[in-house]
């Protein structure tokens, strides 16, 4: 026993030799948050603000895709993924635990990219005041574009306003309250861009190449506010706000900041495009019921030699492809003169300004090879020539189920196949009522 | 092992006066001379082992006393000292392994009879005596009482999901058990080659669980093994410590014996075929016309008028693969010095063209003895494995094979045209599978060394006590290298932005391990009571890198990704030191009560506080009931009861501790985006607590012999993530959340139901069953695994089983946590019955089957099978009960349980039993008499056999082929998920060993 008592004493000086020898090991892959929350240095900061820029990208893909779907705009002809062509119709239960509830969880990241971009920011001394001002409008903008994504696809659920504490997150605000947060976000942003000098302290993208100062970008945060205006129907903060975007009357319809994709790590390729197993097609009622001659479908679709035909869990044909995305570096656009145009003949409707209604329809529609607007001119009937235009001015960008649902028209939607239905929004994600649950909310 | 250190013991035997001389033959119960028996006079110094004819002759201190007959494989004898003239013995084969020595420390071992835990040994005759597995693990399978060992998938090289007494963690923690060979802890991760990217399974990051890889344990060449030893849970694997909650595997490999030195070659022939198909489903206009495409009636029309209606899956599956196995081994040595070498080559393709699985493995274990005292030993082991894994599995893109063929109609042609040029399948099909088993390729290849050692110092060796101590360690490293390939102008690829696809992968994983001990040992009380106190140090680290350059865009032709237009890459490093010390005291009072008490501390870079010591205690008790006095042995021969405890842990994954800052670019730039996951610095390991009680039995001498086990293991403080809002921009970060308990039952019996000279006749069956419930949770219930609940989820939930799998629809409608129960992916309870019958003196029958009860599978091939018009009764209307509606139509409309709570045959999960005829083989054995006529000395034994693996299958399963398939590879939660499957396979062999 004596023996056996000796060699543990020898153990136990051997281990005390290096007990203070393992040392936690940093990580060998990525740098960490940690380093950026306090005195973050100026070239930390710009990499969080393309960061932003980056990642405004986030969920873009299928949030598209199920707007698109829900509102019948778009099909997704995806063989390998039935759901898309089921759940989404409403043929079979929807599911708040799916692949595509990323349409509402997307959007978180950008959010707490700005919350931590902000909070950098406010903590470290490398940055001017004026340069500070830049970082945080930047960082409000696209907070406010994320949150509008997140409550478009939740919509009478809401969303939370407050996240910096990913674990004391606040709880679910109403849809108009989440609204007014939205625009609150966007209004803060505006301020800080107004006192934030003439130029970024980090090189913009080139995606937003024509909003590279920050009077420029707040033209871009201006136009994001005045969407959630015409949501919230104040007609007249978007009629003040219209002067404040980047409105052209006469300008190209396509100009807009835009997201731009590439292949090569550590970008991305554009992933809207067609692919074998993903092919965007849309309704063939939405193509017949064009008029003759707009060229808005001929630039976005393609008409097959014979319809494609999808048939796994629901059977249907069309012969309409999208080319809008042809390539994996075609950009995307965020928010068009197109749109603005259409949302001021909109305004104009609400407003009872029928001439200039009229007039801002027929911008878009004489750009499109389409003769002038001859229907009646009633508010009703404006209201549906405003939807009609947007429907074809917008396609594939997301807006039609919106739209539709903003006016109460969502029993209006063709439904192509028997036994599919419109939700007016996706059920809240799984894993956020459980939060609920968990936190006693 | 045993008679290994028998004969070392034996050459440092003093010399003693001699009196008497006694001599005698040993032979088996079929009569044959048993050459390298040990022979010890109890109580004295003196022995000998029987010689090449089983004849001994041994010098006695004494007249009278009683000698032991030993010898590894049978079951000892202790005999009187004849009076006069010889003493013949006939030992009797030890059946269920009474006799064998068990590792249960980590420097000591006890003798099976006197174990306080059922350990399960596994000897190279279960392990490789029927069939030739290709893996390891693979040929444990239905061996096992309380382990669930699942086949991924049926593609050459294995793939393995081995889980012991249920569950031990919730997938932040690791799910495999620690497989350490000849000392040496080996690495048996899945790695990742990027096949998953390649078919868009899933996006992004460099791992994957999607690749439906091999585990590393493929390396290792059954052959090579002498035992192997299972420790499932934490009372028996506590002074492994940290490592040790899924199990500890211990992995011992054949070593020279000394003497003559001993050739042996084996060679394996066989093929392997699919065991069932699943499509066939007639197409006819009517169905194009209702449920399809009317466009399609014209090439339907001519398929037929041409006779080119060709049945696709029978055209990719319906191969036949080879098998050949060819071993050579060489063993030897004198009293100093032993050596085993072994080369092998394992070759096998698949049923699938383009896919198989090569290993060529060499190994050389050397033991020295330098003096009395000093003691070295190595066992080197060099690996070359190449595996081509094909295409099957969940994807996104239609490459795999698996996921076209269900939706690939009869009337399309798929074969190229005489320039090699291959047709566009069905434009919503997306790809031709032939082009895709022809021309892609999915290549794994691993080069590896397994270097042990060991040094014992015997410093202290008297009469009645000893002292050694013991260095002991190894390194593991292995490169590993993969390459994943799709040709530019492949139908999937041409309307990609970028077409083509390659992958280029380098690993490399340095394993090490070092570990030093001191052992003393003591009797007193005239040799009844044996002391054996143990204590020592540990070191283990792991070095991990993977590398990979992913190239698209290709040029035609090429495969190397450094070509590509658009390029990915990464390095993906990861590291971690894990040291402890242990002391055990371990008691055997007279064979009749056994003690044992020990502990461990452990602390390891993983954990949040690296700094910080764990401690493992563990005690045990096994009484002999039957070996006091008292007891009657006429009938009940053995009878032991034990209990143990014990506590063990398991570490958090590498980079939970981390809140990292990713890079992503845009417009040229990069910029800092954080991680959807937040680090935790403050996770600790996962804590196991295992009480485990039985009682073992011996009837009519061992005749028919039993071993019965309760345990109960709770894990403490099982990791999972904490699912946050995902709102707010943080999916999870993983913490200590809960606990959960496993109960369960292991019986496990063995029979001489018939023995005499021509005919025996020894069953062994095996019951075992395991529930798990979770007691604690903290964080959110959540579902977790599979493809949403449309399909099925696992549900983590307090007070109900982790392994619970749930779905859609909602009972409750409105209620957003109510999901319908589909059962457990535990069954319900598994049994295995061996069977060894030999006849007519030297043939052999043995024959494994392996039943398992009602458990439940996650399937998505019905449904692929389904959408694609295919599935073998997809026109029939017997499910849907209504003649205007087929099947095929009915179950994509179709979830939920019927009136009696059975699951519907929709898109719901199933339940399902299979019974498998794992094994079976007949065996002849050329009588040595036959040899010596024919080849004299040169060949000492021959024995020729057909086997056959998977032979036979009875399953009601009828949602895909199999429902042992795994799409999410090994893991604790979510593996049972069957999509894009390929037909489970029967393999069918000869062999021919020759022994020298």
């Amino acid at each position: 026993m004596k023996n056996i008592l000796k060699s543990g004493l020898v153990v136990a000086c051997l281990l005390s030799a290096n007990a203070c020898s393992l040392e936690p090991v940093v990580d060998p892959n990525f740098p960490s948050v940690g380093s950026v929350t306090s005195n973050a240095t100026k070239a930390q900061l710009n990499g969080l603000a393309v960061g932003q820029i980056a990642l405004a990208r986030n969920g873009l893909q299928t949030y598209t895709w199920v707007v698109g779907t829900l509102g019948k705009e778009l099909f997704n002809f995806n063989g390998t993924e039935s759901r898309w062509m089921t759940e989404l119709n409403g043929t079979r239960p929807i599911d708040n635990s799916a692949f595509y509830n990323t349409a509402t969880t997307g959007h978180g990241l950008p959010i707490r990219q700005a919350d931590i971009l902000i909070a950098a920011v406010d903590n470290t001394s490398s940055a001017t005041a004026t340069e500070k001002n830049a970082y945080k409008g930047l960082a409000n903008t696209f907070k406010g574009l994320a949150a509008l994504y997140q409550v478009n696809v939740q919509f009478r659920n809401g969303i939370r306003l407050n996240v910096k504490d990913p674990l004391n997150p606040s709880k679910f605000s109403t849809y108009e309250e989440s609204l007014k947060g939205i625009a609150a976000f966007l209004d803060e942003g505006a301020t800080q861009l107004d006192g934030a000098g003439t130029s970024f302290p980090f090189t913009m993208p080139s995606g937003f190449l024509a909003f590279n100062t920050p009077a420029a970008f707040k033209r871009f945060n201006r136009a994001i506010a005045l969407r959630v205006a015409i949501y919230q129907q104040d007609w007249a903060k978007a009629e003040t706000l219209l002067s404040q975007t980047f409105l052209n009357e006469a300008g190209n319809l396509d100009a807009g900041p835009v997201h731009t994709f590439s292949a090569s790590a550590p970008d991305f390729a554009n992933p809207m495009i067609n692919t074998t197993s993903q092919i965007i097609m849309a309704p063939e009622k939405i193509v017949q019921d064009a008029e003759a001659g707009d060229t808005r479908i001929t630039k976005k679709i393609t008409t097959l030699a014979s319809p494609r035909t999808y048939t796994s869990g629901i059977t249907y044909a069309s012969r309409y492809q999208s080319i809008k995305y042809p390539a994996g570096d075609t950009p995307v656009p965020i928010i068009r003169n197109e749109e603005l145009i259409l949302i001021a003949a909109e305004v104009a409707t609400q407003r009872g300004r029928t001439t200039d209604a009229v007039r801002f329809i027929n911008i878009v529609r004489n750009a499109a090879g389409l003769p002038n607007y001859t229907g009646a001119q009633t508010q009703a009937a404006l209201v549906d020539a405003v939807l009609k235009e947007r429907l074809y001015s917008l396609w594939y960008e997301g807006h039609r189920w919106v739209d539709m649902r903003r006016y109460g028209k969502i029993s209006q939607i063709h439904l192509p196949v028997a036994g599919m239905s419109v939700l007016e929004q996706l059920q809240r994600p799984n894993t956020e009522v459980n939060w609920d649950v968990f936190a006693g909310n | 092992m045993a008679l290994f250190m028998g004969l070392c013991f034996l050459a440092w035997l003093p010399v003693q006066a001699q009196t008497k001389t006694v001599s005698g033959k040993v032979t088996a119960t079929d009569g044959n001379a048993l050459p390298g028996v040990n022979i010890i006079f109890k109580g004295g110094t003196v022995g000998t082992v029987t010689d090449v004819d089983g004849n001994y002759r041994l010098s006695l201190p004494s007249e009278t006393g009683k000698l032991v007959f030993s010898f590894v494989g049978y079951l000892a004898q202790t005999l009187d000292v004849p009076a006069s003239g010889d003493l013949n013995v006939v030992l009797a084969e030890d059946l269920v392994g009474l006799e064998e020595v068990v590792i249960t420390g980590l420097a000591t071992n006890v003798k099976r009879s006197n174990l306080a835990n059922a350990v399960t040994s596994v000897s190279a005759k279960e392990l490789m005596g029927t069939t030739s597995p290709v893996t390891t693990d693979g040929a444990l399978q239905g061996k096992i009482a309380g382990a669930n060992i699942q086949s991924n998938g049926s593609m050459p090289g294995g793939g393995f999901n081995m889980q012991f007494r249920g569950l031990s963690t919730l997938g932040a923690s690791a799910s495999q058990p620690l497989f350490i060979v000849d000392g040496v802890y080996i690495d048996n991760s899945q790695n990742s080659t990027g096949r998953s990217q390649a078919n868009k399974a899933t996006g992004g990051s460099a791992a994957s669980t999607q690749d439906n890889n091999a585990n590393r344990l493929a390396d290792l060449n059954p052959d090579d093994i002498e035992n192997i030893e299972i420790l499932k849970g934490a009372s028996a694997a506590a002074i492994y410590g940290t490592r040790a909650n899924a199990g500890v595997v211990i992995i011992t490999t054949k070593r020279g014996k000394g003497g003559k030195t001993k050739i042996s070659f084996g060679q394996d022939l066989g093929i392997s075929s699919a065991l069932s198909f699943y499509g066939g489903a007639d197409w006819t206009e009517d169905k194009l016309t209702k449920y399809f495409s009317a466009n399609e009636i014209p090439a339907l029309r001519a398929a037929r008028q041409n006779g080119t209606y060709t049945d696709w899956e029978r055209v990719i599956f319906g191969g036949t693969g080879q098998i050949r196995n060819t071993r050579l081994s060489v063993a030897g040595g004198d009293e100093k010095t032993k050596f085993y070498i072994n080369g092998s080559i394992a070759d096998e393709t698949g049923i699938v063209k383009n896919t198989g699985f090569q290993r060529y493995s060499f190994r050389a274990n050397v033991d020295h003895k330098i003096s009395k005292i000093f003691e070295v030993g190595m066992s080197s082991n060099y690996v070359y494995s190449n595996n081509d894994r094909g295409w099957a599995g969940n994807d996104n893109s239609y490459v795999n094979y698996g996921y076209s063929i269900p939706y690939t109609k009869p009337f399309y042609n798929l074969y190229p045209d005489a320039q090699g040029n291959y047709p566009d399948n069905q434009a919503g099909v997306g790809e031709n599978p032939l082009a895709i088993r022809d021309r892609a390729i999915n290549n794994q290849k691993v080069n590896r060394f397994i270097q042990g050692f060991y040094l014992n110092i015997n410093a202290l060796s008297k009469e009645n006590m000893s002292l050694t101590f013991k260095a002991t360690g190894g390194l593991d490293y292995q490169n590993g290298y993969a390459l994943t390939y799709l040709p530019s102008d492949l139908q999937s690829q041409r309307p990609e932005a970028n077409p083509g696809f390659a992958q280029d992968t380098r690993v490399e994983v340095t394993n090490y391990n070092m570990q030093f001990a001191g052992v003393f040992t003591y009797a007193a009380m005239e040799n009844k009571l044996n002391l054996t106190s143990s204590a020592g140090i540990v070191q283990l680290g792991t070095i991990g890198r993977e590398n990979y350059v992913r190239g698209r865009g290709l040029p035609a032709g090429i495969s190397n990704a450094a070509r590509g237009r658009a390029l990915e890459q990464d390095v993906a490093l990861r590291e971690n030191t894990d040291q402890g010390f242990f002391a055990q005291q371990e008691a055997n009072f007279d064979d009749k009560i056994i003690a044992a008490a020990g502990v461990r501390f452990d602390r390891s870079s993983l954990n949040g506080d690296p700094s910080k010591w764990y401690a493992f205690p563990r005690g045990s008790l096994a009484v002999n009931v039957a070996n006091f006095d008292f007891w009657n042995k006429n009938i009940v021969s053995q009878f032991k009861l034990r209990v143990a405890y014990g506590e063990t842990a398991g570490l958090p994954n590498f980079g939970t501790l981390y809140s990292r800052l990713g890079v992503e670019g845009v417009g040229g730039q990069a910029g800092f985006v954080p991680s959807t996951t937040l680090g935790n610095v403050k996770i600790g390991p996962e804590r196991a607590t295992e009480l485990e009680y039985g009682f073992d039995f011996g009837l009519f001498n061992g005749k028919i012999s039993g071993e019965v086990t309760f345990y109960n293991k709770k894990v403490y403080d099982v990791i999972r993530p904490l699912l946050t809002a995902p709102t707010t921009g943080v999916a999870s970060t993983s913490i200590n959340a809960g606990d959960m308990t496993n109960t369960g039952m292991e019986v496990s019996l063995g029979a001489d139901v018939i023995k005499n000279e021509n005919f025996t006749w020894f069953i062994q069956p095996i019951f075992w069953f395991n529930r798990t419930k979770i007691t604690r949770l903290i964080v959110p219930q959540s579902l977790t695994g599979g493809f949403g609940a449309t399909f099925g989820q696992w549900r983590i939930k307090e007070g109900e089983s982790p392994t619970q799998i749930v779905g859609q629809p909602r009972p409750v409608a409105g209620d957003l946590n109510s999901w319908t129960i589909y059962g457990d992916q535990q069954p319900k309870f598994e049994l295995s019955l061996n069977q060894r019958i030999t006849f007519l003196k030297n043939f052999e029958f043995s024959m494994l089957a392996h039943y398992r009860h009602e458990f439940t599978v996650v399937s998505l091939t019905r449904v692929l099978w389904d959408e694609g018009g295919n599935t073998y009764n997809w026109n029939e209307t017997n499910e849907s009960g209504n003649p205007a509606e087929p099947n095929g139509i009915y179950r994509q409309q179709v979830n939920g349980l019927d009136e009696n709570g059975k699951p519907k045959p929709g898109y719901n999960p199933v339940l399902t039993s299979f019974l498998k005829i794992r094994e079976i083989a007949l065996y002849y054995r050329v009588p040595t008499a036959t040899l010596s006529k024919a080849f004299g000395k040169v060949v000492s034994g021959v024995r020729v056999g057909v086997s056959g693996n998977n032979l036979f299958r009875w399953t009601d399963y009828t949602a895909g082929y199999d429902p042992e398939n795994s799409n999410f590879g090994s893991a604790a939660l979510g593996s049972g998920v069957d999509i894009g499957s390929i037909p489970a396979v029967r393999r069918m062999m000869f062999h021919l060993a020759v022994e020298f």
